[in-house]
């Protein structure tokens, strides 16, 4: 007689086996099959519930003491949703442009989000072409015009992060903002400027920010876009 | 364990996902404990316990948009944990190449009921046996036995084939078996 394998038999005690009927009229026949399955059934309740510590009634509590601190991200990427659409209105051909490239079964919420997340996105990264350009030329107007509309734009998302009170975005793009004032003027030495802009780390924060803002982009809908 | 006992209120889910706090703070104290004992079956230490659960809120927090209305809310949260605590032991395991020592593993509360040798040793090989395991085996295992999780469902939390999940389940029963076998031997003549 062929006997059930150990498998089959461990499958079968956790009642999940493929074809029980034919299991069970094996065991009806074999003792040695229905002495293992026994053996196993003994064995995992020996097993049994695996002891693990208890935690007093207060525990949930205490859990979210030690979690709720450290929650910020997704509150500030709700109300970031929330303040998406203000912003989004002045970038109406961010919108146009990229409604064709999202699927229309997409939540708006998730739409308008993602618009600005790309357009902040664009915005750091413009903002931070110019500042290396700053620090890396020697003559010192570069950049000015560019500079003033990326302040204006700058001012927008500044207000919107504060607003909201993503105070982390807000605060990078405040310094951020008055680096693109001191380029705008033009009036401050280029030594100066450099050092600035070098000394305060901006540019590392910019890329911190951008780093943040893709991975909460890959959050909503990695795949689709 | 059974599953997660607590009935979690719909609406409680649906405002948590409106961003409100009060709502993920209710979901954080009614599933704390479950998701505690859950998470050290699978890490058997404390303190890697502690930080799983930590863990686990934060990344549902984060994920909550991912949350499909039709699941229940106390299995999502399981199949977070599970695989927080397989995160966080193979990153341990990376950095330190973890042995866990036997005494930190906590002494059975059946067996010393019972208070039976005979109780403590199989207590003992058995927990010797769960930390010879991979992770992947003991969660599997954990989810069939303690939690009983169908295999369909184990695979989907552990994003592994239904025939990966029977591999790891077998191999972790095979382990468990074999380090109960001298004992049976013993036991024979002492039923
Ligand atoms: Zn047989």
């Amino acid at each position: 007689m062929r006997h059930l394998e150990e498998q089959a038999l461990i499958l079968h005690h956790y009642g999940e086996g493929d074809d029980p009927a034919l299991v069970e009229r094996h065991l009806l026949d074999c003792k040695r099959c229905r002495d293992e399955l026994d053996a196993i059934g003994r064995d995992l309740r020996d097993v049994g519930s695996i002891p693990a510590p208890e935690r007093g009634a207060d525990y949930g509590a205490e859990v979210w003491r030690a979690v709720a601190p450290r929650l910020a991200h997704r509150r500030s990427r709700r109300t970031w949703v929330l303040a998406a659409a203000a912003v989004v209105l002045t970038g109406t051909f961010l919108a146009g442009r990229l409604s064709t490239r999202l699927g229309s079964d997409i939540p708006q919420d998730e739409v308008r989000e993602r618009i600005l997340l790309v357009a902040l996105g664009e915005h750091l990264d413009r903002s931070e072409v110019l500042l290396l350009e700053v620090v890396n030329t020697e003559k010192g107007e570069l950049g000015q015009e560019a500079a003033r509309e990326l302040l204006r734009a700058s001012r927008l998302y500044r207000q919107t992060a504060h607003q909201v009170g993503d105070i982390a975005t807000g605060d990078v793009l405040e310094e951020l903002e008055r680096l693109l004032l001191d380029v705008a003027h033009g009036s401050t030495p280029s030594d100066t400027l450099k050092s600035r802009i070098r000394d305060r780390d901006v540019l590392f924060k910019i890329r911190v920010l951008q780093t943040n803002f893709k991975a909460r982009g890959q959050l909503l809908a990695p795949q689709r876009f | 364990m059974k599953r997660m006992q607590a009935v979690v209120d719909d609406e409680v889910v649906r405002r948590a996902r409106g961003g409100d706090e009060n709502a993920f703070r209710t979901l954080v104290e009614t599933h704390s404990r479950d998701v505690f004992r859950l998470a050290y079956r699978i890490t058997r230490n404390e303190e890697d316990a502690e930080d799983t659960v930590q863990e686990t809120f934060i990344r549902a927090y984060r994920n909550l948009d991912g949350f499909e209305a039709r699941a229940n809310f106390g299995t999502w949260l399981y199949r977070i944990t599970a695989n927080t605590a397989i995160d966080l032991l193979r990153r341990k395991k990376r950095h330190e190449g973890r042995h866990t020592p036997l005494g930190e593993v906590q002494p059975g509360v059946a067996g010393a009921q019972e208070g039976l040798v005979f109780g403590h040793q199989v207590r003992e090989r058995v927990d010797s046996a769960l930390v010879s395991l991979s992770e992947l085996e003991r969660t599997a295992f954990v989810l069939r036995h303690c939690e009983e999780l169908s295999l369909a469902e184990i695979s989907s939390t552990l994003d592994i084939s239904v025939s990966a999940t029977k591999q790891a389940i077998f191999r972790a029963v095979k382990k468990l078996r074999s380090s109960l076998a001298p004992l049976r031997d013993v036991s024979r003549t002492t039923p």
